[in-house]
């Protein structure tokens, strides 16, 4: 799994406004001030979650823009509604949010993410995909590639097994991770994902050509 | 035999994705895992299952545009698909306004009204009753009207016959008179006779004679029709009031 992360799950480097370290703190702290309507302290979950919940986001509607919108609507959702929140997994919490702001915007816009991603590809340079640091410039483009046939996939899929899909393969949650984001029982999740992770394989399998040679689907004799 | 082994297939493929993520049972693992020692097909299904789940590992990360940090405006706006969002509180409002005014116009052409059609609330029989048999007289009167020509002939012959003895002239016209006078009285006695019954029902009603079964009478003047209005503009007036109110007070809150 290639995620970036600086700092521990729980950790915190809270800046003045010059950037220089104050202190470290501790989310549960945060999420406190933010209860008590301190909006900076709510910024700093902001900081640290933006990137998952961006790219959650993004996987589940295959438009950048919308995905931006989903997000700010998520974090505004979230800081009205944090009064509510009484512990437990606070990325669970708030990625239960960003996936309910993404049904909106799909419920909205009527839009099925593989037209989205027409216009996505029109213009290659709006790629922002991030390059991991260990490979280099050309196994960089390979993947990028990758990650538009998969967008292509996950696009064919119906909104509630591609988040799933997403939030177990691109995210890493576990099952009961999963369930607590959805809402849905441990069984629920695990019939989508199956259902979700043959219907991906099946699509690269008949698509075969659209992704790079490394990364083509082999198998053996039926 | 086919049907088993089918099941089996069906199940192991159901289980294939948990497996891979380690969240099956021990038991059940342990039979996917012999399953697959012995069926290429599953065997196959796994591979490419397992396949599927690194690629979508790989997918690369995408930068955030911008960054999403939340600014005290944007926290203070109202929500979009608020039910006390400015645009509809305005409108609430308003609507509030205008049954408000309905509601006194009611209530104000009913006190206006009232007193202008009865006159004194003890006295009300005695004097429609009056009304009542004026009314009546009125239609005896032209019930005469309508009688005389039938009786013109009389006078006629009467005032032919008078002439002749010229000293009896005025003699005949008293008697013509009470001819028609006593075939007008029948016609008075029969309005009289009605007027007593006619009063009460007149007295109780009020504003007009509707109970009378009279179709001429407005609808203006159906005090049923007043009640109902008073009724149901003041059941939403209250409720339309206790809903700005409350949005009133969840604005003031800054939500």
């Amino acid at each position: 799994m290639l995620k970036s992360r600086n700092l521990s799950s729980s950790e915190f480097i809270c800046g003045s406004e010059s950037g220089r370290i104050v202190r470290t703190m501790d989310e549960r702290e945060l999420i406190a001030q933010s209860q008590g309507g301190d909006i900076r302290a709510f910024n700093q979950l902001v900081l640290k979650y933006q990137s998952t919940v961006y790219n959650l986001a993004y996987r589940i509607l295959g438009d950048p823009d919308a995905a931006a919108d989903a997000t700010q609507d998520a974090f505004v959702s979230a800081y009205r509604a944090i009064e509510r929140f009484r512990g437990g997994s606070f990325k669970a919490w708030l990625l239960r949010i960003v996936t309910n702001a993404c049904y909106d915007q799909l419920r909205v816009k009527q839009r099925r993410p593989t037209e989205s991603l027409d216009d996505m590809l029109v213009e290659p340079e709006h790629d922002a995909n991030l390059r991991d640091e260990s490979e280099s410039p050309e196994e960089f483009t390979l993947r990028q590639e990758l990650g538009q046939v998969i967008q292509y996939g996950l696009g064919g899929l119906p909104a509630d097994q591609r988040v799933v899909l997403i939030l177990s393969d691109i995210e890493g949650m576990s099952y009961e991770e999963i369930a607590e984001v959805t809402n849905v029982s441990l069984g629920t999740v695990k019939s989508r994902l199956s259902r979700a992770r043959s219907k991906l394989r099946d699509y690269l399998l008949h698509n075969g050509e659209l992704l790079p040679a490394v990364y083509r689907l082999q198998g053996g004799n039926m | 035999m086919a049907l088993l082994t089918k099941d089996i297939h069906k199940t192991t493929k159901e289980d294939l994705s948990a497996y891979l993520d380690g969240e099956l049972s021990a038991k059940d693992a342990a039979a996917v895992k012999q399953h697959l020692a012995a069926c290429g097909a599953c065997a196959w299904e796994k591979q490419t299952l397992e396949q599927t789940r690194r690629l979508l590992a790989q997918v690369p990360r995408v930068a955030v545009p911008r960054s999403f940090a939340l600014r005290e405006a944007q926290v203070r706006a109202p929500q979009k698909a608020g039910f006390f969002a400015p645009a509809r509180t305005l409108y609430l409002r308003g609507v509030t306004a205008v049954v408000g005014v309905l509601l006194s116009a009611i209530l104000l052409g009913d006190a206006w009204l009232r007193p202008a059609l009865m006159p004194a609330a003890a006295p009300v029989p005695a004097s429609v009753t009056f009304d009542a048999q004026a009314v009546q007289a009125t239609e005896v009167t032209s019930m005469t009207l309508k009688a005389a020509p039938a009786e013109t002939p009389m006078p006629e012959a009467t005032a032919v016959r008078a002439p002749a003895p010229s000293e009896g002239t005025p003699l005949p016209e008293p008697t013509t008179a009470p001819a028609v006078a006593g075939a007008a009285s029948p016609a008075v006695e029969e309005g009289r006779g009605g007027g007593p019954e006619a009063t009460p029902e007149v007295a109780v009603n009020g504003y007009g004679a509707r109970e009378q079964g009279e179709t001429h009478a407005p609808l203006w003047a159906d005090l049923r029709l007043w009640r109902a209005a008073e009724g149901v503009l003041g059941a939403l007036f209250v409720t339309l009031l206790g809903v700005t109110l409350a949005g009133w007070r969840k604005t003031a809150r800054g939500m």
